[in-house]
């Protein structure tokens, strides 16, 4: 578990950067969706666009105040926000996760193209092998052992998934 | 009618040897999965739904409340033999269990841990039976007000609850709120934030949106600093203990248990508070408090004993009100809905053989957790074994099969990233996630029961302050936002405090 908001006033700045950029997104296209719509509200209801902006507005005055208190937190703490160690360290942290993500987002093309047995064997064994060699270093003889558990993981999602339970993956 | 429905679905499931099978696997998945480090009951049930969606309701309850009650014991497996608690509840179990496993008695801190869990959730259960047509035959005369009071109070409750600020916490639930607005608008046929994207206009679907909030976010958090911390395992040593010494504790199971059972019920209070509250009462009550922390078995059981009987209390709101009680059960009603299933006041009446699928589930999931349990304790320290590396790969897998098997449309499968990124990026600047996905379920509940008061009354608010129900909830409310900002105003105005509040945010 990562610590609170509270601990950081980096991460106080973040948050506000985040929620600002996602009333940002929300207000934008809530307008066009409200540009769009040409009904009239029954007698009484606040109409359809009532309660999403009243949220998107609680999102925006949250962010301003996040924001404005992050700025304020890192110039009394003299903290500075992208110090060149930081980065290296953070992206250092950060690369197996932006990489696995990557290649989750190239799954669903793979099971379209190869078929979910071969896609979730490709998948789990570059995985497998990325993560034993980042446990244990660089070494060839990881890969039996890759290869292995990811035929293991095609056959289960064969087996189970599309034969047991007829879900209609692309095969 | 509802104990007949209960005997019927008990004799159905309890004879069919299919069905105790798939008790028994849905058991044996929740006991691996919970013991496992960084996988907790909440994400093992993410995982394992697609696996029900070619089943049948009542099977799929089974098998669902199967992996859940398991996992919820398996998560103190990793908390008492390598001190990683696998969910918040089982922190309170590693402070005694874990020395307790160093001093060679793992095996007894696991059965400790395994009566108590059952017999805190046959409590939970039997208040469960007891309690929920209670408040669903007073929640009968609720009506659109004081259901979007009570959808409020949810996320509001769940705020207060979680870590940090509780009103940054609220406005995470009402990003899930707008989020839940995605789509078509029932009343009025308006698209809203659809970007006049075809995937956007059938809303999101509840299911990728969990399974990436709970699933692949915590994966992507584990890969953090992935590889960085290794773990000693323990010997076992001896499992059984003398039965005098399990009945000598039967005050402290029971005191846990309706603890956990009582604070379950409260919305979004949650196991992680029961735990810690029946721990603490313990402490206080024990002859020997400074033996607790330094392997005190009483440490052990009553938060078992709570974290399992809060299982049966956070079922109260959830087939009394159609309101989930914790994070776990929000992901429960997720699955109920893909079945069509949608709990709430009237299913007491309308559907008993829903609810007597729920007590059945949970009554044959204990009895197999203790038996699978006890057999499996020299097995538990295999489990810890299993390399993290292959259980996240595997995990992640499912996370795509699953999202991509609800409704065959691999766009589910980029909402499902979509929400995953989301949930590892509020995780790592330390926003609470569960308001998000508690706003998308109780969001349109809010919305529809707000709109309807309002079209009832004409547009005036006041139809929300005249009932007294909601107008108590609503109260309760506005208390618990404000309540964080007055405490801040508070210790503004006393100088001792200056230093130490102005660190911290609204």
């Amino acid at each position: 578990m990562t610590a609170t908001m509270e601990d950081s006033p980096l991460k106080t700045l973040c948050s506000g950067v985040l929620f600002l950029t996602l009333s940002a997104v929300g207000w934008a296209a809530l307008r066009q969706s409200e540009n769009t719509y040409t009904g009239t509200p029954m007698p009484g209801d606040p109409g359809a666009f009532f309660l999403a902006h009243l949220c998107i507005g609680i999102v925006a005055v949250a962010a301003v105040v996040l924001t404005a208190r992050g700025v304020w937190q890192c110039v009394m703490t003299g903290q500075r926000l992208m110090s060149p160690r930081y980065m290296v360290s953070a992206s250092r942290d950060w690369a197996l996760a932006l990489g696995f993500v990557v290649s989750l987002l190239a799954m669903p093309e793979g099971m379209r193209w190869l078929g979910t047995p071969y896609a979730v064997a490709a998948f789990a064994i570059f995985w497998v092998f990325v993560l034993l060699t980042a446990v244990r270093g660089w070494s060839w003889r990881h890969l039996p052992e890759a290869a292995l558990f990811g035929t293991g993981a095609a056959l289960t999602v064969h087996l189970v998934f599309i034969r047991l339970l007829n879900l209609p993956l692309p095969v | 009618m509802l104990l007949s429905a209960f005997t019927d679905v008990l004799m159905e499931f309890a004879t069919d040897p299919r069905m105790l099978g798939l008790v028994a696997l849905g058991t044996l998945l929740g006991l691996v999965l919970g013991a496992i480090p960084g996988i907790s009951s909440t994400m093992a049930l993410a995982i394992l739904m697609p696996v029900t969606f070619a089943m049948q309701p009542g099977v799929a309850i089974l098998f669902l409340m199967s992996v859940f009650m398991s996992s919820v014991y398996g998560g103190s497996i990793s908390a008492i033999l390598m001190k990683l608690p696998g969910t918040p509840a089982s922190i309170f179990t590693q402070i005694d269990g874990y020395p307790m496993a160093q001093s060679g008695r793992a095996g007894h801190a696991l059965t400790y841990a395994l009566v108590a869990s059952t017999v805190g959730g046959l409590i939970g259960l039997a208040m469960l039976v007891l309690l929920a047509p209670v408040l669903a035959g007073f929640a009968t005369n609720f009506r659109s007000p004081e259901f979007a009071a009570v959808a409020l109070f949810g996320i509001v409750m769940l705020s207060f609850a979680s870590n940090g600020s509780t009103l940054v916490a609220s406005v995470v639930g009402f990003i899930g709120v707008a989020l839940g607005m995605v789509g078509f608008d029932a009343l009025s046929d308006a698209q809203r934030m659809t970007m006049n994207t075809p995937m956007l206009q059938s809303g999101l679907n509840l299911i990728p949106v969990i399974i990436g909030l709970f699933g692949l976010a915590e994966i992507l958090n584990n890969l953090i600093g992935f590889g960085r911390t290794t773990h000693s395992r323990p010997q076992i040593g001896k499992i059984m203990l003398p039965l005098r010494e399990l009945t000598s504790r039967w005050k402290v199971m029971l005191r846990g248990s309706i603890i956990g059972t009582f604070i379950g019920a409260v919305p979004a209070a949650g196991s992680a508070v029961a735990v810690s509250i029946a721990y603490g009462q313990e402490r206080r009550l024990s002859k020997d408090p400074d033996a607790f922390g330094k392997g005190h078995p009483d440490g052990v059981v009553a938060p078992e004993a709570a974290n399992s009987a809060s299982v049966g209390g956070s079922l109260i709101p959830l087939i009394a009100l159609g309101v989930p009680g914790d994070t776990i059960t929000a992901v429960l009603m997720g699955a109920l809905m893909v079945h069509g299933l949608t709990p709430g006041p009237l299913l007491f009446t309308s559907s008993p053989t829903f609810v007597a699928w729920i007590y059945v589930s949970v009554l044959l999931a204990l009895i197999s957790t203790l038996v699978l349990g006890l057999g499996m304790i020299r097995a538990a320290v295999m489990v810890t074994r299993i390399p993290p590396q292959l259980m996240y790969v595997f995990i992640a897998v499912f996370c795509v099969i699953g999202a991509f098997a609800i409704r065959n449309d691999i766009n589910d499968v980029y909402v499902m990233l979509t929400f995953g990124v989301i949930g590892f990026v509020f995780t790592r600047l330390g926003l609470p996630v569960t308001p998000l996905a508690f706003g998308l379920i109780l969001g349109p509940i809010l919305e529809e029961n707000l709109r309807r008061s309002l079209m009832i009354s004409r547009g005036s608010w006041s139809i929300f302050l005249e009932r007294p129900i909601s107008a108590i909830l609503i109260a309760i409310c506005v208390i618990l936002i404000t309540l964080p900002l007055f405490q801040w105003l508070r210790a503004r105005l006393r100088p001792a405090d200056i230093v130490r509040q102005s660190n911290k945010p609204l």
